[in-house]
């Protein structure tokens, strides 16, 4: 190939990358700097803005516990989310991967319903099943077995039910992807070398799904530590998370530098999560 | 040929396009304004009775922006002097700062006749630089065929709540709502208290905290919940809970209590550097008492031109301005970070 050659062929790639740059440029790197600048309340203004920088509002973080409690609740709460849909998912998925017929097509369609119906209306439904005149306070008060209602509105529990189910299908998809691609003859070889279900899936199936268990995984913790709708709704006093937090400072403090630090570290979160699951996917296919 | 640098400059160019401030912008043009409304029943209201009448005035377009106020305060502050909205319908706090960043334009009788007509405790606690469409004030809802005896003040309010008389059953708004400052603020000076002394406030609410079902975020989640009865009683502004009762919900009440209701105020305002000529026209247009009364049949949230005529059957509804109650904007706004801080750490803590 002549350089000339390789120049066109490399202006040509450049050239179709440039929409997804442009769009990668201007909706996320531009305002990430202009939020980064904000959180040190420079005002986005080159080149004499930096006389009013301050690390102040990194250091309320730093020093409020409220703040830390708030941070450490949301990475908790997307690592119990992602750990449950884990579990929940994988025989689902191992479902979906090695059955075929109407009934697999049907559980295929219930699956991936919380993607067509959304977060907010499912936050609505969980709202209707759980409250004190809902579905299962009905039912229990109904059948005798409680004479006042359950409060299972307003806690952590109704969050992680609420993100549980949102989340499903983002964890279903990854790994019914990667089981569907492990040879069926391996697990009938441990079988027939005499391992019993529970053996089989720890020893063959779930060490090779791994990569589909990390991808899942990233999503949902990604997608529960950005939620806002579902936590404020289905949350109470005591379960904030730092979303609602960046709401709060944005509208009802008008701190818009600490609303930026608390976003800076949510998004800084979210890079080094994605980054050690790349470290641990590196050399391997994801599927 | 096409190179890599020629990608890139073309690239930068398109970026530097995108951040040169108003490169981007789209200017309304001269014979249309851009103004702001909530989503829903109002923007139904805003589309069918105000711009109608705008309409019929100026041959103008009217083009609707939905959203919340600190959507449309962000995007005035982002493009000073060429602001992508004309008027704007805000909250008191965030139209104080609007003025004091000089962002909106002063009305006058000269450019606006209607606030001829507007009562100066409207039109006052914003220099002029913005005047209220509506008001609303605060009180409590409470499920009639449970609670017999309604609270008559607000200090035996939070007495009788603190003591479980209402049980587990209350829902007041959280510090995340807009106005939620504006309440505390509210509650200390009901009981005693003041700007300075919040303690009254929070000493009641830390009391009642065990019997509250929920600090609500939105006016949306307090309805939901009095309409699937998860709460019996609770504080909310007067308007959304007439729209309820005339809405068929027959066992809910509403009572303001002693010794006296928070006002809320919606001014409108002029932005700077928008189509003010149309903004001015529009903001008359709020304050005409025809579209007034038609909006306040349909809102519930009271007009505040002062020839605006209320049918008799409707005039129950109404707390004159006077038996009403709001803050120091800028002291409240000076006040709100403290107030968050406590109320992390003594309510959600």
């Amino acid at each position: 190939m002549t350089a000339a050659c390789y120049s066109a062929r490399r202006g040509v790639t450049f050239f179709l990358l440039a929409p997804v740059l442009l769009i990668v440029a201007v909706g996320y790197v531009l305002p990430s700097i202009a939020l980064v600048a904000m959180s040190f309340e420079l005002p986005f203004q080159w080149p004499e803005s930096f006389a009013t920088f301050t690390a102040r509002n990194y250091q309320k973080l730093a020093l409020d516990p409220y703040y830390l409690k708030i941070l450490a609740y949301t990475f908790a709460l997307g690592l119990v989310v992602a750990t449950i849909t884990a579990v929940a998912a994988f025989p689902v998925a191992i479902y979906l991967a090695r059955t075929r017929g109407r009934i697999a097509s049907l559980y295929a369609v219930l699956t991936f319903t919380p993607l067509a119906v959304g977060m907010n209306m499912l936050t609505l439904g969980w709202m209707v099943i759980l409250g004190r005149t809902g579905f299962i306070n009905s039912l229990l008060t109904g059948v005798g077995l409680i004479s006042d209602p359950l409060q299972l509105l307003y806690g952590w529990g109704s969050i992680v039910i609420g993100m549980a189910h949102v989340t499903f299908t983002f964890m279903v998809l990854p790994l019914e992807a990667v089981i569907r691609q492990i040879d069926p003859a391996l697990e009938k070889a441990a079988r027939m070398l005499g391992a019993g279900p529970v053996r089989t899936f720890l020893s063959v199936t779930l060490p090779l799904s791994m990569q589909g268990v990390a991808a899942g995984f990233l999503i949902v913790f990604l997608q529960v530590c950005g939620a806002f709708v579902l936590p404020l709704l289905l949350g109470g006093q005591s379960s904030s998370t730092i979303p609602i937090s960046i709401w709060e400072q944005i509208t009802v403090s008008s701190d818009r530098p600490f609303a930026s630090v608390l976003s800076v570290v949510l998004m800084a979160a979210s890079i080094v999560v994605m980054m050690i699951q790349l470290r641990v996917m590196r050399g391997k296919d994801l599927v | 040929m096409l190179t890599r640098r020629h990608v890139l400059g073309g690239f930068g160019a398109g970026l530097a396009t995108a951040a040169w401030p108003g490169g981007m912008l789209v200017r309304a043009d001269e014979n249309s304004v851009t103004i702001t409304s909530l989503g829903g029943k109002w923007e139904q209201s805003i589309r069918e009775d105000f711009i109608p009448l705008f309409k019929q005035r100026t041959g103008a377009e009217v083009k609707v922006v939905l959203g919340a106020p600190t959507q449309w305060t962000a995007q005035i502050e982002a493009l000073p002097g060429k602001p992508p909205l004309d008027a704007v319908d805000n909250s008191e706090t965030l139209a104080i700062a609007l003025i004091d960043k000089g962002l909106v334009s002063k009305l006058s009788v000269d450019k606006v006749p209607n606030l001829a007509d507007i009562p100066l405790g409207f039109r006052q606690p914003f220099d002029d630089f913005g005047a209220s469409y509506q008001y609303s004030t605060s009180g409590i809802f409470f499920n009639a065929d449970k609670i017999k005896s309604a609270p008559k003040s607000w200090a035996e309010f939070f007495e009788r709540a603190g003591k479980g008389e209402f049980g587990r059953s209350i829902t007041l708004p959280d510090i995340g709502y807009a106005w939620g400052p504006f309440f505390i603020w509210h509650y200390a000076v009901a009981m005693g208290g003041s700007m300075d002394n919040l303690d009254p406030a929070f000493d009641a609410l830390r009391k009642i905290k065990p019997y509250m079902v929920k600090f609500w975020g939105t006016a949306l989640e307090v309805e939901r919940m009095i309409m699937s009865k998860e709460v019996d009683i609770g504080v909310l502004w007067d308007g959304r809970v007439t729209a309820m009762m005339s809405g068929g919900a027959k066992f809910l009440d509403f009572k303001r209590l002693a010794p006296h209701s928070l006002v809320t105020l919606s001014p409108a305002q002029v932005v700077k550097g928008g189509n003010e000529r149309l903004a001015y026209e529009w903001v008359n247009t709020l304050l005409d008492p025809e579209p007034q009364l038609k909006y306040f049949k349909r809102i519930n949230f009271a007009p505040t031109n002062s020839k605006v005529q209320i049918p008799d059957e409707l005039k129950a509804n109404i707390m004159p301005l006077s038996e009403g109650i709001t803050p120091d904007y800028r002291e409240l706004i000076r006040a709100t970070p403290k107030m968050v801080e406590r109320w992390n750490s003594e309510i959600r803590g």
